[in-house]
């Protein structure tokens, strides 16, 4: 499925749209996990036209993760368990759900309170150059929230985003 | 936990016919008037020069 099709868009590409007032522009601000370890920066918003809210951020992993993540695969080849981390060069983004992080607005830091590093490294990352679908998402939100994972595979488009991790009342 | 709306722009094109009027009204009030004045100004000086030539 085609983010088009979710109505999901990066804020840039809206030339008609910008953060509303009262509220931080975070894009290009440092993101860490609840121990302040650096996950990446935030590269960019991912927004949904219909909520008129930022759904994710798209975050650029940070390449310290990024290798520690790729020993990970060299450990899990060896021990010949290694289908399941297997990137491609260039997938260096993740999304994050916003409901899962805080915004510091005085030291411009967003800390993902209840993710951790470890988490991150697992998480299965994305190139820019291609859109991710819903399968990815879903893959996504099954690494940061396992407890949830049935409510993940049957929701529709419309109540998929109104849940907590999206932060909707 | 953190929540960002977004909002559409508002267009800016408004802005510039308004200030476009402003000096389109400003020219009129204050240069035409001027130039108006000035016109006047020859006028007096050329019927005062025809009198002294007489």
């Amino acid at each position: 499925m085609e983010n088009r099709d979710r109505n999901l868009y990066r804020l840039d590409e809206l030339s008609d749209y910008k953060i509303a007032s009262n509220y931080s522009d975070i894009r290009g601000w440092k993101i860490v996990d609840a121990d302040n370890r650096t996950i990446g920066k935030i590269d960019n918003l991912w927004v949904n036209k219909d909520i008129k809210r930022v759904v994710y951020l798209d975050v650029n992993v940070d390449k310290a993760l990024i290798e520690d993540s790729r020993n990970e695969v060299h450990d899990a080849i060896a021990n010949e368990n290694g289908r399941e981390f297997i990137y491609k060069d260039g997938d260096s983004h993740i999304i994050i759900p916003i409901g899962s992080v805080s915004i510091n607005k005085d030291t411009k830091i967003v800390m993902a309170n209840n993710i951790g590093y470890n988490t991150f490294r697992n998480t299965s990352r994305y190139n820019t150059q291609h859109n991710f679908d819903r399968n990815y998402e879903r893959r996504v939100m099954r690494s940061y929230y396992p407890e949830n994972d049935p409510s993940y595979q049957d929701s529709d488009d419309d109540t998929f985003y109104n849940r907590r991790e999206f932060d909707n009342h | 936990m953190a929540e960002i709306k977004i909002e559409k722009k508002k267009p800016v094109w408004p802005w510039i016919v308004a200030v476009l009027l402003i000096a389109a009204v400003v020219y009129f009030v204050f240069v035409k008037d001027n130039e108006v004045q000035s016109d006047r100004s020859v006028e007096i000086e050329n019927t005062t020069s025809a009198d002294t030539i007489k």
